[in-house]
């Protein structure tokens, strides 16, 4: 899955690939501004048919959280 | 003050030259409006990473920028701006950070591009003038903008206001108080 998120974060970042991990920080660690945050996390509920709540997205720092989350939302 | 630098053709499109070109315009104006100097008093961060000036309890600032385009305000109150490029959203993320009537609002807009970034905006830097980002619920903000600009919001103790520009941007401020002497002058840098 955090292949997936990497693959969809990559539109919005210039970055080395090889370099994000699932302790990276999107917003503090690559900048990306809270409304490409914002757009990713939507475009990962379009391409995976899943809902993200806002409530549960204030409490996901890393990548690997929102990895974690998705998989679990992805079971369900 | 508000300062916002646009840029006509492609100025600062990469992060790293939009961080670049923030960093330049504050430590200018830092230095010009409130003879702070930057390097000198240094920054700390809040629990959310805002960043604040060191030993400066009443000088407050706020950065933002987008693709070809920079926003700084500096002011005596706490303050939070956002400056973003008009282009096209999904409605995913419409749902997902609008309130029900600001989204009725934008999908009967004759330019729903437009109408949504200026909710975003003014949403955007309603959180960095309280220093949590995103951990505020955007949704419970909710903001009515009228045909001359001004802005309500069901939100207490701030003051808000909207910018925009031919060249494809909109920005919006936040302030932290109710002070309506507290007028704001806005300069303009515009690049080739």
């Amino acid at each position: 899955m955090l292949a997936i998120i990497v693959k969809d974060l990559m539109e919005y970042v210039e970055i080395d690939e090889s370099l994000i991990t699932e302790k990276t920080q999107p917003v503090t660690d690559l900048h990306l501004n809270s409304y490409d945050y914002i757009s990713l996390v939507g475009r990962l509920e379009d391409d995976l048919g899943i809902t993200i709540s806002e409530r549960e997205l204030r409490n996901m720092t890393t990548l690997g959280d929102l990895d974690e989350y998705i998989q679990k939302k992805m079971m369900e | 003050m508000i300062y916002l630098v646009c840029s006509r053709e492609n100025h600062f499109t990469t992060i790293k030259e939009q961080q670049g070109m923030a960093q330049s315009l504050l430590r200018a104006e830092l230095l010009r409006e409130r003879s702070v100097d930057i390097e000198q008093c240094g920054i700390v961060k809040n629990a959310w990473g805002k960043p604040f000036l060191k030993d400066h309890p009443d000088t407050y600032f706020n950065i933002s920028h987008c693709s070809g385009g920079v926003a700084l305000s500096i002011s005596s109150c706490k303050t939070g701006i956002d400056v973003e490029n008009i282009r096209a959203f999904s409605m995913t993320t419409a749902r997902k950070v609008l309130s029900e009537e600001e989204l009725r609002i934008v999908v009967n807009s004759e330019q729903p591009e437009r109408a949504f970034f200026k909710f975003w905006t003014l949403k955007e830097c309603y959180t960095k003038a309280l220093g949590t980002g995103l951990s505020y619920p955007l949704r419970k903000i909710n903001f009515t903008i009228d045909r001359n600009s001004n802005i309500q919001s069901n939100m207490k103790g701030c003051m808000f206001g909207l910018l925009e520009s031919d060249l494809n941007y909109v920005a919006a401020v936040c302030y932290l108080s109710k002070d309506d002497h507290l007028k704001e002058t806005v300069v303009c840098y515009l690049l080739p």
